[in-house]
């Protein structure tokens, strides 16, 4: 009797094959779309750096219908991105204690939701108004 | 005919296969039987070459962990009722070499768990007479859920980055650590720290939380993991910050 444990080699596209690491590679895919919104920002204040005429123009396209696209496919992946964060957030933290019990999950996840409405409420007022 | 189920199980004989290969066994179908109970069964009436690992059948050994189609699993919880009219695939666990048929090598995990101190450590022997270790229940809750792993390895079957970082540490490992840097009456976290702080520690994990979804005894290896990476935040911080630190 010989041992030879023989190593299966990892499935090239392990993570379309099960959907929980499908679900995993989608989360970690919103990370780009995160970054290219952020590098649109970063380009509204370079542009705003250039004058009136630049920040006009860059204005312009942001409301262009390809501008408003882009805009719509990084909102979505942020959102994805924040809803599966909230998720896991109760994992994230020490079990925090109130009369002895941890406060449960789901509550923790719905104070982040509550918590996200509330920003989100406070920075359209702001810039509303 | 009585209502069968047809069950495929990967086969490895190292004195004989270049690799693994699969086989067929159709079996009678019974609405009580787990898989653990269809592989008993082809080993004693169909095929007594089969290997595969079991106990307790009761979720307590943690021997019979295995890929049920595609998912990890153990055997001895896993209903062919649940089944019925597919095929089912058995495959041992996904991420470790395979021995033979559907037993692994599980060497790297006992190596990984034994250098992390996976006991209590404390600071100096208390004589007897001291007494017993008092400890309220707030002090117990801290650390009890992770107490109730049964080194069944699912969690390494599920975790991507098992497959893709050999050297990671693991979330059952990791979540044994925790438990022990958790527990009031241990001083070893410390100790423990050198492997959970490094690269290969907690910080191969990307906090995919399948290991806490596959996990049969509700331990939470995920949470273990990120509560670990927050107190290595702090260490590594403390070591920086603070006069006397370390680098
Ligand atoms: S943490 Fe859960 S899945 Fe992992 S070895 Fe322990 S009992 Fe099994």
């Amino acid at each position: 009797m010989t041992r030879r444990p023989y190593v299966r080699p990892l499935h090239p596209h392990w993570w379309l094959r099960d959907r929980r690491q499908f679900l995993y590679i989608l989360r970690e895919s919103t990370s780009v779309f995160v970054g290219l919104y952020s590098a649109i920002l970063m380009n509204g204040l370079i542009r705003l750096s250039q004058g009136r005429e630049a920040w006009q123009s860059y204005l312009d396209a942001l409301s262009s219908p390809l501008g408003v696209t882009v805009q719509l496919i990084c909102l979505a992946f942020a959102a994805f991105h924040a809803v599966t964060w909230f998720g896991v957030t109760p994992k994230a933290m020490p079990p925090i204690l109130i009369k002895g019990e941890p406060i449960p999950a789901c509550t923790i996840i719905r104070g982040h939701f509550i918590l996200w409405a509330i920003l989100s409420l406070a920075v359209l007022i702001v810039l509303g108004g | 005919m009585s209502e069968t189920i047809t069950i495929r199980v990967l086969r490895y004989d190292p004195d004989k296969d270049a690799e693994p290969r699969f086989d067929d066994f159709i079996v009678p179908y019974r609405d009580e039987w787990v898989v653990l109970d269809v592989l008993a069964y082809i080993k004693e009436a169909l095929d007594p070459s089969l290997a595969y690992r079991g106990s307790c059948h009761m979720a307590v050994c943690g021997s019979c962990g295995m890929m049920v189609n595609r998912q990890p699993k153990l055997a001895c919880h896993c209903f062919i009722r649940d089944y019925r009219g597919q095929l089912v695939t058995v495959e041992p666990l996904d991420h470790f070499p395979i021995e033979r048929d559907l037993i692994v090598d599980q060497d790297g995990f006992i190596e990984k768990l034994s250098s992390l101190y996976p006991y209590l450590v404390t600071e100096h022997d208390k004589p007897l007479s001291e007494g017993t270790n008092l400890q309220t229940p707030a002090q117990l809750a801290a650390f009890r859920p992770f107490t109730q792993c049964i080194n069944c390895l699912l969690c390494y079957a599920a975790c991507p980055q098992v497959a893709l970082n050999e050297g990671f540490t693991g979330p059952a490992a990791l979540a044994i650590a925790h438990r022990y840097n958790r527990d009031s009456r241990d001083s070893g976290e410390e100790l423990r720290s050198e492997i959970t702080d490094s690269h290969h520690g907690v910080w191969d994990c990307t906090f995919v939380g399948a290991c806490s979804e596959v996990c049969p005894k509700n331990v939470d290896p995920a949470a273990a993991i990120q509560q670990t990476k927050i107190s290595a935040s702090f260490r590594w911080l403390k070591a920086r910050l603070l006069p006397g630190g370390t680098s």
